[in-house]
């Protein structure tokens, strides 16, 4: 019979079985790019230099990645705080107030799928931080107006406006909690570290203080130790028992530089906080003693006896401007909390500074800035190596690492 | 009755009816075949009226059965596909738009600006050089592609590098600026960011 349909039915099924393979083989080699998603994905955020300014980005992969380019994240804007819980990431959007929900799709694209506003229920330049408890529970903390907001992540709804007190050194210095941070405790206790940024130096704080949230009371209280002054971003964690310390911080570091105060308490100390939220009173390291050093810059890690201290030497001169205090030059050192020795380490001398970004199946994870060679990583904190760089950030610096399930 | 020497069998309105219904033998479907295949258009074997009319009925039914398989249609005569190519070109060019925007579109536009964030948002100047007033701790980003420089009211001079974010503080009175590369990213510093701002140059375009 004639034969010409079945000519042409033959090229477009050999097009069309084309066109299948090509799609199966492009989503198959997403699959492999990023690995097995019954492990859960891997979520990567990133603080990237523009032609806008430094925007924030946030990819997902399934294994982890040798390299991370904006251009294949997610654009989140320039003034965000990541969060993750079970398989959703969340982003506060600091510039519009509002809280998004995202999801991971097959594609392994990060996109919006709700969204919470907060513009006309607070101020958004008070807040300070989210808390998980459970699907259905969490909270968004706004202690210096003295606001908590309860919503449920499942729903993206509000379902609780509590007044709570106000941070007590809220107005009379630049004080909030942590804005990418929180603790939750076994018992659902939320440990927020307070922290400032002293413009004026006539009013240097004198006292280290948490904020410490019963979520099954909602009720706050504010613990203080006054062996320390107040930090800045300013808890870190010991990465063999999860054990909680009060760490140092560079802003209020400079800020005694140049405070007309002479009588305030050390800046560069080490304090334990308990799970319910008190300082330990038989703890307390004097790391400035320790190290003999002109101020301690930050604490990067803590690991049992071994604290990774970045720190300025005795010696140094303090520049006659506050503003170029930050570029000063700076040693990293292991000190020894058994036996009050320390052992400089020439890591800083590659990579810049490094900062704690978050944990990855039991690993804490790092970033860094003002390498020489100009080049920004992520690093794994590994058992025989300090720091095993795995990742390298394409544009800038590493913000946020964590798994969702 | 119409004779053609092209064909081995004279076609004829049996022999294309016998095709239709499928009864025609082989040497009877080759001849039809080759007939419909022949677009000589010769108007010698087109003489008859009959013929002709047979012939679009051939064609009809081989349409018929083809779209009734949910084929593509086959036209006679065959024209040159014009789609095809244009569908291709206009998929390759939104290709290449798409490519170029996911390339481009992950970084925000730029502009020949700089800008100053406060409490009350943000402003926008377009001069090289600006004297400004201002209370507690802004942002400062020159976002065009060359140096800026500011002048507060204390007459303390600041110059901005390109495409470079800065933080200009008052401690004890005194103006300060810091470059945003000297501080660590885990730091949200832009968090402080409070105060008033008063501009003094021509051109200010204020986006609050």
């Amino acid at each position: 019979m004639y034969n010409i349909s079945s000519l042409r039915l033959t090229t477009y099924a050999i097009v069309l079985l084309w066109l299948f393979v090509f799609l199966f083989v492009a989503c198959r080699s997403s699959s492999n790019g990023h690995g097995d998603k019954d492990h859960g994905l891997i979520l990567i955020g990133t603080r990237v230099k523009t032609p806008q300014g430094r925007m924030f980005y946030l990819g997902a992969y399934q294994d982890m990645p040798t390299r991370v380019d904006p251009k294949e994240m997610v654009l989140l804007g320039r003034e965000n705080a990541i969060y993750s819980y079970g398989k959703h990431p969340y982003v506060w959007d600091g510039s519009s107030a509002i809280l998004r929900k995202y999801a991971v799709d097959n594609a392994m694209k990060v996109k919006v799928v709700d969204s919470m506003q907060f513009k006309n229920i607070v101020k958004a330049e008070s807040f300070g931080s989210l808390a998980f408890i459970s699907n259905e529970e969490a909270y968004a903390f706004f202690l210096a107006e003295g606001k908590v907001i309860q919503f449920n992540p499942s729903t993206m709804r509000m379902t609780a406006s509590l007044t709570v007190p106000a941070l007590p050194m809220g107005k009379t210095a630049e004080v909030n909690t942590n804005t990418y941070y929180s603790f939750v405790t076994d018992d659902h206790t939320i440990l927020l570290p307070i922290g400032i940024n002293p413009n004026n130096f006539d009013k240097f704080p004198t006292v280290a203080q948490v904020a410490v949230f019963n979520s099954r009371e909602r009720s706050i209280r504010y613990s203080s130790d006054s062996r320390m002054s107040l930090g800045y971003n300013n808890f870190a964690v010991d990465i063999l028992n999860g054990d909680l310390y009060y760490r140092p911080s560079k802003y209020i570091a400079r800020a005694q530089d140049y405070a007309p105060v002479s009588d305030s308490p050390p800046t560069g100390g080490l304090l334990k906080v308990k799970k319910d939220g008190n300082f330990a009173s038989d703890f307390f390291v004097d790391l400035q003693k320790v190290l003999d050093a002109h101020r301690i810059v930050s604490v990067i890690y803590i690991k049992g006896k071994d604290v990774l201290v970045q720190y300025i030497e005795k010696g140094w001169q303090i520049p006659k401007d506050p503003g170029e205090w930050f570029d000063c030059p700076t040693k990293l050192a292991v000190v020894d909390l058994h036996q009050m020795t320390y052992k400089n380490t020439p890591l800083l001398d590659h990579y810049g500074t490094i900062y704690p970004v978050g944990e990855l199946d039991g690993k804490q994870y790092f970033a860094n800035f003002g390498a020489k060679d100009g080049t920004y990583h992520f690093f794994e904190q590994d058992d025989d190596q300090v720091f095993k760089a795995t990742t390298e950030v394409l544009g800038g610096s590493g913000i946020y690492i964590a798994r969702i399930r | 009755m119409v004779s053609y020497n092209c064909y081995i069998l004279e076609i004829n309105p049996e022999i294309l009816k016998r095709y239709n219904e499928h009864t025609a033998n082989e040497a009877e479907c080759k001849a039809v075949e080759d007939w419909l295949n022949d677009y000589s258009e010769d108007l010698n074997v087109l003489s008859s009226n009959e013929l002709h009319s047979m012939k679009h009925s051939v064609w009809r039914q081989i349409q018929q059965k083809t779209n009734g398989a949910n084929v593509v249609q086959f036209t006679k005569p065959r024209k040159k596909n014009y789609a095809l190519p244009l569908t291709a070109a206009l998929a390759i060019f939104l290709l290449i738009t798409v490519a170029y925007q996911r390339w481009t579109g992950s970084y925000p536009n730029d502009s020949d600006a700089i800008v100053i964030t406060s409490a009350q948002g943000d402003i926008e100047i377009l001069e090289d050089h600006c004297k400004l007033q201002f209370s507690g701790y802004l942002q400062v980003f020159n976002r065009s592609s060359k140096i800026k420089s500011i002048e507060c009211t204390n007459g303390e001079k600041y110059t901005l590098a390109p495409g470079e974010t800065y933080y200009l503080e008052t401690i004890d009175g005194k103006h300060s600026i810091v470059p945003e590369s000297h501080l660590s990213p885990d730091d949200n510093y832009s968090r402080f960011i409070r105060g008033d701002v008063k501009i003094y140059p021509e051109k200010a375009k204020n986006n609050v």
